[in-house]
């Protein structure tokens, strides 16, 4: 009895081992290939996405390949709409805010000033804080980078829209083979095992890119519709930003708001446009809660709210961008992981 | 070598022999179903083989799904209070055991231990549930031929029972 006992200690903290060594080489992989991984798990999140809108397709009796072709003849329609519509739309309030960015700034050096001489008599350590001057160092380190990373983010990005695609065509076509072929290296003894395991994983993973990105979608436009009602400029950047931001939990609910008040009192006062743009952002934020994560992610991701909270913190410090991304996602994996291989170990024996 | 090795398991499909499908047909359960349902049944499907004495599954353990014995045989047995091996049954080609792990989440309820090289192709609830999705005719046609298995031998247990009845009362 006790050595069974031992042996089943052993064999659980073997598979606790591997497990955490595996996702511990999956973080490394991650943290030092990203830029060459980036496109690979771009490809795999969307052919999680994708996937059960192919099944849907087969179900009514069309093939794989021309399921997956069908969903990308439908994608390069929706892509030339945004491209012919929306994008000079785009580009052309790009042009204005890379105008209109001097005078803003200048404003915004008009509103500190005006905002210091008034609190200066009551508070004088207000005064010692040269505000503008750290400002006008900001307007000249935005304009440079931005310089700088402009044509680097689109020499980055045009590989990707040849690989991406592609990518995601054959996991949507052949990630049955290849899943069936990773797990024919699994040995017997914990083949059920690892089969539910994976099962339990891939499910919970699904869920979540689909809720998560169905989520700032709706966020995004909510958010872009209500602005442009507001008649705040930049409407459309503002909303895909904040759409963008939603995807890191807590955090960027929060910090995606604040481009959007800058610009806002940039534009107005305070009560005409300032609150409205918080109310718009707050609007955004309560569908979200009370409507489409309940309906779409409750049975995703139990995690505690303080779980999350840390995990987004140690993912971004220690992957950058990516790392707060895929912080939640990637602890709740853990937290499956441990758990089904905990159940899986406790009820073998030898 | 072993590089290329993993690579042709990881990326070549599953040899496409006809005996996956043409044991699947030559059951009685999956006789009636159409060419296009056997390779459905076919895709989620996974072969593994097991060496003289290994166990399959023990009693107890969680199962999730059924095997179909391919090639060799199995010996199925439960143990008693004292550890003593009480046999149910030997099994080969085309038999097949641990169904009601398709149906229900409870413990495997024997031990299976092959009795020399065998293969045996598992069909388990994760992928099941994956073909019920994509396809549901196909997926709930397998499902019903499955719950056709369990009423036959619970009706067989039945008769069992009757018969042992009738036997002790007569004593």
């Amino acid at each position: 009895m006790e050595a069974e006992k031992a042996i089943k200690v052993k064999l659980w903290l073997r598979t606790v081992g591997l497990v955490l060594g595996l996702l511990l080489l999956i973080g490394w992989l991650i943290g030092t290939l990203h830029i060459i991984l980036a496109p690979f798990i771009f490809s795999l999140l969307l052919s999680y996405l994708f996937h059960p809108t192919v099944n849907r397709l087969e179900r009514r009796g069309f093939s794989r390949g021309w399921a997956i072709i069908l969903i990308f003849a439908v994608l390069f329609l929706i892509l030339s709409f945004f491209v012919l519509f929306l994008l000079p739309g785009m580009i052309r309030e790009l042009q204005l805010l890379y105008t209109n960015f001097p005078a803003f700034i200048f404003n915004l050096e008009e509103a500190i000033k005006t905002w210091q001489a008034q609190l200066a008599p009551n508070y004088p350590f207000i005064a010692r804080i040269d505000l503008v001057a750290k400002l006008t160092a900001f307007r000249q380190e935005v304009r440079t980078h931005l310089l700088q990373v402009i044509p680097v983010f689109f020499e980055t990005l045009a590989p990707y829209l040849f690989f991406i695609p592609l990518l995601t065509f054959f996991l949507l076509r052949d990630g049955e083979n290849i899943r069936k072929g990773l797990l024919r290296l699994v040995p017997n003894r914990y083949f059920e095992m690892t089969l539910n395991l994976q099962y339990h994983l891939t499910r919970q993973i699904r869920n979540y890119i689909r809720g998560i990105l169905l989520d700032s979608l709706c966020v995004g436009g909510i958010t872009a519709a209500g602005l442009y009602l507001m008649d705040v400029r930049y409407a459309l950047f503002l909303g895909i930003g904040y759409g963008l931001a939603n995807l890191v939990p807590y955090f960027g609910p929060i910090l995606g708001t604040i481009p959007g008040i800058i610009l806002a009192a940039s534009q107005g006062s305070f009560l005409t446009k300032v609150v409205p743009v918080i109310l718009v952002y707050a609007l955004a934020q309560f569908i979200s809660i009370v409507w489409i994560i309940p309906l779409l992610m409750a049975r995703m991701m139990k995690l505690h709210p303080l779980v999350v909270i840390v995990a987004v913190i140690v993912g971004g410090n220690l992957f950058g961008p990516i790392g707060y991304l895929i912080a939640v996602p990637a602890t709740s994996i853990l937290q499956t992981s441990l758990r089904e291989s905990y159940r899986g170990i406790r009820s073998l024996r030898h | 070598m072993a590089r290329d090795c993993l690579w042709r398991n990881i990326f070549r499909p599953e040899k496409k022999s006809e005996g996956i499908s043409g044991l699947l047909r030559s059951i009685p359960v999956f006789a009636d179903l159409k060419e296009r349902e056997i390779w459905e049944l076919e895709q989620i499907t996974h072969r593994r083989s097991y060496k003289e004495g290994e166990v399959v599954f023990h009693e107890g353990e969680p199962g999730v799904g059924m095997y179909i014995i391919e090639e060799g045989s199995v010996k199925v047995y439960i143990s008693s209070s004292d550890c003593q091996e009480i046999e149910l049954a030997q099994l080969a080609r085309g038999e097949f055991f641990g169904e009601v792990a398709l149906l229900e989440d409870e413990p495997r309820s024997a031990t299976v231990v092959s009795l020399e090289p065998t293969t045996l192709i598992g069909l388990f609830k994760p992928d099941l549930l994956d073909l019920i999705d994509r396809n549901p005719e196909a997926g709930v046609k397998i499902i019903l031929k499955l719950s056709q298995i369990l009423a036959a031998r619970l009706r067989h247990t039945h008769e069992e029972m009757r018969r042992m009845r009738t036997e002790a009362s007569s004593y």
